[in-house]
Formats: C-alpha cells, structure tokens, sequence
C-alpha cells in the first residue's frame, strides 16, 4: 500500500548566481512500513528533501501525499496538526527543547496534543531507549547518545505513520549506532511505521528495504534490496 | 585586542535593534543627568540671584567702624569685596523743638558699596561724584515739607551736624567743626523697598564717597568672602555689631543652621539615583544578553588563548563604543531640553516667582563642571552596567561556554512544572519562565520601577494641585481692595471694573442651644467631635456681612425674596448662609487623609431670632491687681449658662506666652436681666472655683448694648461680594445684613469686592494706584497657582516619562530578546506540531505572567508610595487623599500594553521564518 508520494519536488535556494537546485524535480513513492535510505554526497539535497517531508520545509513547486492527502495543501495550523500526528523527525542535531527535562521532552507531542500520556506506552519507549536513570535530567547533562535517543523516542511518541531521521547516528560510536538503528527497525517492525533514515553509514544503509540516492538533487539510483 | 573590537563592532551590528536601545538608554540617562544637575544648579542660581536682588551680595555687615577699622578689614587677605558706607552728616527735623522729631542720614557709599546692595531706583540715576545725592523716596514728602527743595537735577543744602543728640559717632573728630553744611545734587530717587538692611538709616541719602570726603562719623563695612571664610573671619575680628547673612550663607551650604544646598543636594541625589537605577537596569540588561550570546564565542577565544583581561577589556570596548555617540548627545540633549522648557515657561514662572523674589528669573545655568558631571554620571552607570555581564561571561570555564550555546544558564536539576490549569502551552511558558528566572526578575523589576514612578509622580503632583487648588478662585469677584465706603467710586466707575460690591463684616458671636440647631449640624457635630471641638460650642462665632443695599436688593429680588423684610432698617432679616463645610480627617492607619464634605443649614427652621453678643470685657473686672497680661474669653457652662473666663497670660518653658491652667482662671456667669429694647444690662455673677457656684451678688452690671437680630431664609447661592468662607468656614457661621444698618464707622473698614471687565487693565491700574493697599487679586493668586501646577506637570511627568522612558526600552529589549532567543525551541516546537495557536496561547500566558506578577507588586506599593508621597506634597496632610484611579488606569493599560506588543511583535517576526530556517540558523 502506498503511504507517501512525491511529485516533482523542486527547492532552489538563492537567487540568480547564487542560485542553489537543491532539489530538481524528485518524484518517488514509498509503501506503507517500507524502511528507506537516503545516500548522496554532501550537499545532494537529502536533508532539504527530508524536511519537505516532514512538513517543516516548503518545496518551491510539486507535491507531497501522505495517505492520499496532499501535505501543503492544508492551512498553517493543520500542518502543524499532521505534523505532530503524522510525522517523527529525527534531526542530526538532537533540537531538544533545552528548558525541558528528558520526560516532557519526550511527552511534548502528546502534551501539545492535549492529550494525556500513556504512562504504560512512556515507561516502556524510556526503557527502550535506555534512559530509566535520566527521566528528569535536562538535556545539557546528557551525552550525545542520550540525547540522540531522547529525540528518537520524542520522534516514536505519538506512534506516527512515518518516522523522518535526518543521520541519526551521525555523531556516534558505532556500538551506539547500532543500538539505536536497532532501535528505529524495532519500532518500524512493531508498529508497521514508514521509515526513512538519511545516512552516509553504508552498513546502515544496507539494512534498509531500499536505498535512494541523491546527487545535486535529483535520484540518481533507486534500488530495493528486499 | 583589535581583532576583539572587531567582534564586538560586528556583534552590534548584528544586533542594530539591540545597540540602538542600548544607545538611547546612554542617550536618554546622560540627557536626565544633566538636566537633573542643570535643573539644580539654575534653581541655585535662581536662589542666589534673588538673594542678590532682594538683600544684597555680601556675607557679613559691621557697623560703627572707626577709619582705621576699615582700613585694617581691607587689609584682611581673606576678603574678596568690601563696600563701605559712610556716615557723614545728621540732618535733624523739628520745628522749634515742638512736634515729631525724625533724624535724617546723610552717609556715603563707595563703588562697591553700589555694587553690592541692591538698590532700587525709581528715577534717576546713581551718584557718579561726592557732589551727587540719591534720596530715598520715602524722604521727599517730609524734606519738601521742611523746605528742602527735592526735584531731580535740582541743587539741595543740607546743614547736618556731626554729633547728635544719641546718634553715633565712633571716630574721634578731634577738632573738625560740629556742623557743615553738605550742597548737593539730587540725581535720583531710590524704591522705598530697597533693602540696606536694618537700622535707623534704612532711608539714607546717599552720595558717592570718592575723592575728598567730609570726616566720617563711623563706617560700615560689607563684606564679601570665601563662604567658608566667613566664620574664620568673625573669630579673628575684634569688632561689635557684627550681622551675618545665615540665608546666604545657607545657599552656599555654610551655615549654622539649616543649609539649603543640603536639601537640594539631596534631591538631587536622589533623583540620579532614580535613573541610576532605572539606566543601569537597561543598560545592564542589554550587556548580559549581549554576553550572554557571545558566550560560545568567548570560550572559543579563550581555546584559542584570548585572556580573560582581553576579553574583559573588549566589553569595555563596546561600553566606550556606546558612550562615544551616547553621551555627548544626550548630555547636548539634557542641557538643551531644560533651557527651551524654561523658556518655554518663562511666563508662567515669572508668574510663580513674583516680585517677592526680586528681580529674577528661572533661566539654564550653563556651567561646564557641571554638564561634565552629568555625562561622568551616565558614563560610570554604563561602566557600572557592563562590568558584572563582562564578569560573568569571561569567568566560565571555556569548555562550560562551548557546550553552553545558549544563554540559559540551567540550573542542576529542575523540577518538572506543574501542569497548567491552563493547558499544555501554559505549562510551557512556566518551564521557560522558571529557567530564565534571572532574566525575567530584570525585566520585571524594570516594569514595577516604572509604575512605582509612574505612581508616585501622579501622587506628587495630585498633592502639589490639591494645595495649589485652595489658590483657585472660587469668589465671586476679581479683587478685594481695603478702602472706606465714601472713597469707592473713583475706582468703581472705571470703564475696566465690571461689577463690584462694598462689604463690611463685623465678627460677634451667639449662645445657642441644641433645640435651635439644625439637625445636620448635630450629626456633623457628632461626626467631628474630636478635631473641631471649639466651632461646635454653644458660644458660636458670627461672621455678620454688611453688604451694600443695592447689591443686596438685587440678589433678594432674584430669589423672590421680599426686599422690605430684607432691608427694613428697624428691624431687618439676616440671611443666614448655608454651610459647606470640608474636613479632613485621618481615615486609616496608612496616615491617608479622606476628605468629608458637610452640607448643613446652621439653625433650626423654628428659630426665628438670634442675639449677638459683642466680644467685651467690662472694665469694671479688671480682675488681676497685678500688671500681668490677660485675656478673656466666653463660653458655655454645663448648664448650658454663658461664662465670661478671665485668663492670666504666662510664659512657658519655652518662652512663648501662653493661657494659664484653668485653676488660675476667674470666671464669671452671664445673666441677662431681659430681653428685647436697645440696651440690655448683663449682671456678671463671680463663680467661685471650689464649689462651682456663681455668687448671688453680681460684680458688676453692664450695659452690653445685645443686639436681637430676626432670621430670615438660609441661602445656599451667597450674593454678589459675600466672601465664599461664608459658607466654608469652620469657625463662622455668616448672616448677611444691608450696609445701612451696619454699626457706626463700619462703613469705612470694609472691602470693596470688585470684578474685572478688562482684567489686565484693572490689574495693571491696581497694581500701579492701590499699591500701599493690601488688597488682594484673586485673579492672579489663580494664574500663579495654575502656573505652579502646570510647571510642577511638566517638570515631574517630564522626568518620569524619561525615566519611564529608559524602563520601556529595556521592557522591550529584554521581552524581545527573550523571544528572539527562543527562535529555535520555536522552530523545534512547531516542527514537532505545535499549532500558531498553542504558540499564540504560550505567549499570552507568557504575557500575562509578567503584567500580571509587575501589577500585581506595582500597583499595591505604588498606591502606597502614592499617598504616602501626596501627603508630604500636599502641605504636610492637610488635604485628602485622591485615589488615583485616572493613573493606576492608565498604568495598567501601558503595561499590558507594552508587554503585549513587545511580545507579540517579536514572536511575528518569528513566525514568518520555516520551522527549519529557525532551527539551522540556531545550529551553524
Ligand atoms: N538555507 C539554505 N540557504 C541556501 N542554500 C541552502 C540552504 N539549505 C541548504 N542549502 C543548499 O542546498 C543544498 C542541499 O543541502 P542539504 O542540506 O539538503 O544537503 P545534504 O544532502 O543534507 O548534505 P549533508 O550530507 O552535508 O547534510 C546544499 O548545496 C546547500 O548548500
Ligand atoms: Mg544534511
């Protein structure tokens, strides 16, 4: 079953001389619980495509479906509603809200929902990501890794239809890297989510479904492995 | 050193909004600055000025000074000036050895004695020779009547002797002749006001000592020096009749007693503490955040091997970067801005200095030292404010400051916030507000600093207007002028004189009891029994008002009152006048005032006749066979009887003579033999102090002349001419009566009321021909006062919106910094989904956390800071306290206001960004 599809995506940055083609007319479609890499140089616009998919960048023309419905057809505020039901970003950089400690970082897309957390569901992802010792711990006493995994659970919270990581294990050990792909497969089996993980880790990519490569924004390669 | 400049130089310009508040807040605390030393130094001045004008510029005066005296004084190092003035000649004047006697002086004055004292000329000129004569006006009448010829340019010969009768005459004369005779010139005429100080001579004729002189009979010296010299001097001096300016000396802060220049000093003070407090909090603020920013910046420098002094020296840098266009503008700016409001004012000050002060005006006083010390104030406050950021920021750890992107400085650990009541958003904003507790404490300081000035500058000038509000004419007519009756119609018939009335009053007073009350007035007499105690007495003071018939015709005609009752010289009815009454009376333990307002008719409807006693003692009880002082004094027994009490007058410990204990008293009861007819014998009953009984036997029966007076109708609109303290006075109550029945010579002691058709006319005609006349001008007792009020506006809503001014400015850049530093946990927020809404929720919760908690402390101190402040303004609390509803309105209203809109207007510029643009910005 198709989930996501994207129609002639094109991002250009800059004007005139300066005019970057971040993205030149991508178009794909990813399958319901698929789990997708993104390879590309430096620079190849997989980032740029990621956060259009996210919701949180807007393409300067196509279009992105998600279920059918057409993502930046719809007003401000219902983006910013898709946003948190529907999508789970992962930044490079963790982006944890600094003033928050880890729970309330984590419970942030439940509590902007109004919604009450599921204490059950909670208890297991912070066991899951292994930070029983670390719930009221702000961010900036927590190590890389950690904050790494307090944004995958932020991400996994709210169980959304795709799950968005922008090289999640950029900055980690290769033990740690492993542990939190394990992590994201986990959920992705579990939960049938829809995951699409940017990645310059080969190994990483190689775990994937499918494996998409950029190059000066346009797929040069698309190729399903399992 | 020059590359950290350059960075500093960058970093502001990064933030233009930012380094403009900064600038302005220089601008703005260096311009207070000066205008507040300016302001302090121009009423010095001014005091300085007038004290010239009005006294004259010396310090110390000796009198009766020998030559060699003198000479030895001007020998005196620590002297800057000396005048001298000569006693040359006596001039007595009597005819024949019969009839007053009044001795003349002729006396000298040399250049400096001109120049020092203030003399006043109405015509003509100084004496420029020893040959030339100024005569004080006040000499002309008696010297023409002794038929010495006064006109200007004219020759006078004076015979004067050099000793005379007690005069003085200090210097030996050895055998200089008794008598001369002094041929002058008169060449002017000198203001009966002018003030040489005192003595017998205080209307000299006064001639130029220069060149060959006559003998001097005694001298007196004007001395001028170091103010701090002026009590070193005295020590050393050997001479008597020493006087010493003290009022002058107290403006240059050398007095014994209370010194001027201390008040204002402190004022002063006082004030550039305000805006020390209201610049630094600005200034400091902008500093710390702009540190707080650079942070990660200096920790990479110090990697690198910048010092903590280099880095240090580069905040420095940015304070001086600030100065260089702040100070010297705002310094311009202050000084500027006092001088076009004085002269803005010039009229209207004029108007409040009057001609008491002298010949003087309120002008800028611009002194270099003094500017210099307004901009040294607004530089050290900017130093002030940019050492503890500079501090802070260059004392964490390098590594701390790498890892510490941002400018929250988290704690160790933190509780999670309570969920809001008021939603998710709400709980959000709780988190933020906790973490960066310090910065907001700094922007909510800054909001209650300004409501509390807000507040209480509403308070000084709401008491300053109450006290200046007593001054607004409520009468009926323009001037009051002391003149007899038969002398008014010169001045009546001037085309500029509108209306006018002639009014005499005579003062008696009543024995009323209860039943001939109004009721009103005994519920107001209950209600004020512990503050009025004498005016609510049985014994009731009358204010009768003898108004002309005519005016009083017309006035009963208009209320449809019968004339012939009204003005029937047998037996005419009094008016009786409504009373108004307001009292002040402390309501609550804050020592606030609450003005009561009584409306009452002071009698009974049933009364129908009252009978005025006079205030007399007969002398047929002088009662103390001593020479002691005494007085005497009637009031009520507790049988409701009327007593006359004859009161021995002492001296107390103090020295002030004062009534003597009651023991001491002789009191005698009043019993009127019988009522009604012309005369009416009162027999005076001695009471005797142990029993408390009056004697069977009277002391003494006198004729006391009574007078039944019928009542007719109690009037609340007073007639034309009738003073308004007819009807506010506390003491009296007022009955109105035709002139034609006023006592016997009454008629010339009253006042003729009168009002204005062309007012400056009038005022200029009164000014110049009732002169000597102690009458008073409504009129401009009002201009001065609504002078005075808008002045005190200006000058104190001037320096709170400046100073309020500086608090907004830091208002807004703190709140929008506040926000601005959030734009990445915004981006973050809304890529995970928070909607413009939720945002839009936070944000007012954010808003209403610091309107709210700034009000919250502001307007309760502020209110007390307010009446507490109206007190000491108006008058030393005589007057009521006014809640300041107008201005705790118009606080609340700018505080939500400007936290809303600083918010809101930040957080708009956010919302335009992609939730990815403000997350990478934050990140690279
Ligand atoms: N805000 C921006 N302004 C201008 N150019 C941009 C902006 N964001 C991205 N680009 C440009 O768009 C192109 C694609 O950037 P993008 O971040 O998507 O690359 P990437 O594939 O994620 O690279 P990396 O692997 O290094 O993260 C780059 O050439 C980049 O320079
Ligand atoms: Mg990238």
């Amino acid at each position: 079953m198709e989930l996501l599809r994207i129609e002639h995506l094109t991002k250009i940055y800059g004007k005139g001389d300066n005019e970057v083609r971040a993205l030149d007319d991508v178009s794909f479609s990813v399958e319901k619980g698929q789990f997708l890499a993104i390879v590309g140089p430096s620079g190849s616009g997989k980032s740029t495509l990621l956060h259009i998919l996210g919701g949180v960048d807007r393409p300067d023309s196509g279009k992105v479906f998600l279920n059918g419905r057409d993502v930046f057809a719809q007003k401000e505020d219902q983006l910013a509603i898709f946003r948190r039901r529907q999508v789970g970003l992962i930044y490079q950089f963790y982006n944890l809200i600094p003033v928050l400690n880890v729970r309330d970082n984590l419970t942030l897309p439940v509590l902007l929902d109004g919604r009450k957390v599921d204490e059950a569901h909670l208890q297991e992802l912070i066991r899951t990501l292994g930070l029983e010792e670390r719930e009221q711990h702000l961010p900036n006493q927590l190590s890389g890794g950690q904050q790494q995994r307090v944004s995958i659970g932020r991400a996994l919270m709210n169980s959304p239809a795709v799950v968005l990581a922008d090289e999640p294990t950029g900055n980690l050990d290769s033990r740690n890297s492993q542990e939190i792909m394990e992590l994201l497969k986990l959920s992705n089996r579990r939960y049938g989510q829809t995951l699409i993980v940017i990645t310059h880790d080969e190994s990483i990519a190689l775990q994937a479904d499918r494996i998409l490569t950029l190059e000066d924004g346009r797929i040069i390669r698309d190729e399903v492995i399992r | 050193m020059k590359i950290l400049s350059r960075f500093t130089l960058k970093s502001m310009r990064q933030n233009p909004i930012r380094s403009l508040l900064t600038v302005l807040g220089v601008i703005l605390s260096a311009a207070m600055f000066t205008a507040v030393v300016t302001m302090a130094l121009s009423f010095w001045t001014l005091l300085v000025e007038s004290h010239i004008s009005t006294e004259g510029d010396y310090f110390i005066s000796c009198d009766y000074l020998t030559q060699e005296e003198v000479s030895s004084l001007s020998r005196n190092r620590q002297i800057r000036k000396m005048g001298e003035y000569q006693a040359l000649g006596y001039l007595p004047l009597q005819e024949d050895g019969e009839g007053p006697l009044s001795t003349l002086l002729l006396a000298g004055g040399d250049r400096n004695y001109f120049d020092m004292l203030p003399i006043k000329l109405t015509e003509g000129r100084l004496p420029q020779n020893n040959r030339e004569l100024l005569l004080s006006e006040v000499l002309l009448p008696e010297l023409e009547a002794y038929g010495y010829p006064t006109s200007l340019g004219g020759s006078i010969s004076l015979p004067l002797l050099r000793q005379w009768d007690s005069y003085p005459t200090v210097q030996d004369l050895g055998a200089v002749a008794p008598s001369f005779l002094g041929e002058y010139t008169v060449v002017g005429y000198m203001d009966a006001d002018t003030n040489l100080g005192n003595g017998m001579d205080m209307y000299p004729m006064l001639t130029l000592a220069e060149g060959e002189m006559p003998p001097v009979l005694w001298s007196r010296a004007y001395v001028k020096c170091a103010p701090k010299a002026v009590w070193d001097l005295i020590q050393g001096a050997e001479f008597h009749n020493i006087e010493v300016k003290e009022a002058y000396l107290a403006l240059y802060g050398q007095s014994k007693y209370q010194n001027f220049t201390t008040i204002l000093l402190l004022l002063t003070a006082v004030l550039c503490l305000i805006i020390v407090v209201g610049s630094v909090s600005l200034i400091y603020n902008s500093f710390s955040i702009s540190m707080g920013e650079r942070t990660k910046q200096f920790g990479l420098l110090c990697c690198v091997g910048a010092t903590k002094k280099q880095l240090r020296s580069a905040v420095y840098a940015e304070a001086l970067f600030l100065a260089l266009p702040g100070i010297p503008l705002g310094t311009a700016c202050g000084y500027l801005g006092i001088r076009v409001t004085l002269w803005l004012l010039r009229h209207r000050l004029s108007l409040i200095i009057g001609d008491g002060m002298g010949d003087v005006t309120l002008r800028a006083v611009f002194s270099p030292a003094v500017v210099c010390i307004g901009a040294l104030l607004a530089l050290l406050t900017l130093l002030l404010s940019a050492a503890l950021p500079a501090k802070r920021a260059t004392s964490i750890s390098p590594l701390e400051a790498i890892r510490q992107n941002r400018d929250y400085r988290l704690p160790k650990k933190i509780k999670a916030p309570r969920p809001s009541p008021f939603g998710f958003p709400a709980t959000l904003a709780k988190s933020y507000y906790r973490i960066s507790r310090g910065k907001y404490r700094s922007t909510l300081i800054s909001l209650i600093v300004s409501l509390l000035l807000f507040l209480s500058a509403a308070g000084f000038t709401t008491g300053l207007r109450s006290t200046a509000d007593q001054a607004i004419n409520t009468q009926s007519y323009d001037f009051e002028c002391p003149i007899p009756y038969s002398q008014t119609q010169e001045l009546r018939e001037k085309d500029f004189i509108g209306a006018s009335a002639y009014v005499t009053t005579e003062y008696v007073f009543t024995h009323v009891q209860d039943e001939a009350r109004s009721e009103e007035f005994l519920k107001y007499r209950d209600d004020i029994k512990e503050a009025y105690e004498p005016a609510v007495d049985p014994v009731a003071d009358i204010q009768v008002f003898y108004l002309e018939d005519k005016i009083l015709e017309d006035y009963l005609l208009s209320k449809n009152l019968d004339p012939k009752e009204y003005l029937n010289p047998k037996d005419p009815k009094a008016l009786v006048c409504y009373k108004e009454l307001i009292t002040y009376a402390m309501a609550d333990e804050l020592g606030i005032y609450r003005r009561y307002t009584y409306h009452y008719p002071p009698f009974s409807q049933s009364l129908d006749s009252l009978t005025l006693w006079y205030y007399y003692c007969p002398s047929g009880l002088d009662p103390f066979a001593t020479d002691e002082p005494w007085t005497y004094g009637y009031e009520s027994g507790a049988k409701g009887e009327l007593i006359l009490s004859l009161i021995p007058l002492v001296e107390n410990d103090l020295g002030y003579i004062e009534e003597a204990p009651r023991k001491q008293w002789m009191q005698y009861e009043l019993r009127q033999e019988q009522t009604g007819g012309s005369s009416n014998p009162v027999a005076f009953h001695l009471i005797d102090p142990l029993t408390g009984e009056a004697e069977a036997e009277p002391s003494c029966v006198e004729e006391m002349n009574l007078r039944r007076i019928s009542l007719g109708e109690t009037v609340k609109d007073l007639p034309y001419g009738i003073s308004q303290s007819a009807k506010d006075s506390p003491y009296y109550i007022g009955l109105i009566l035709p002139l034609s029945v006023a006592p016997k010579g009454y008629e010339d002691l009253g006042t003729l009321c009168l009002s204005a058709a062309d007012y400056d006319k009038a005022s200029e005609y009164m000014k110049t021909e009732y002169k000597d006349m102690d009458y008073i001008d409504y009129r401009q007792e009002e201009e001065a006062a609504r002078a005075m009020i808008l002045v005190v506006d200006i000058f104190s809503y001037g320096f709170i919106v400046l100073i309020c001014l500086i608090c907004i400015a830091n208002i807004v850049n703190t709140l929008s910094t506040n926000v601005a530093l959030r734009r990445r946990d915004f981006g973050m927020l809304r890529s995970i989904g928070m909607t413009q809404k939720d945002l839009n929720l936070m944000l007012m919760y954010e808003c209403f956390s610091y309107g709210g908690k700034a009000l919250l402390w502001g307007i309760p101190i502020g209110l007390f800071l307010n009446a507490q402040i109206q007190n000491i303004a108006a008058d030393s609390g005589t007057l009521a306290y006014i809640f300041p509803l107008e201005a705790m309105i118009a606080a609340v209203i700018s505080v939500l206001l400007i936290v809303f809109t600083t918010i809101f207007y930040a957080a708009s510029k956010l919302r335009k960004d992609n939730p990815i643009e403000s997350i990478r910005q934050e990140c690279l």
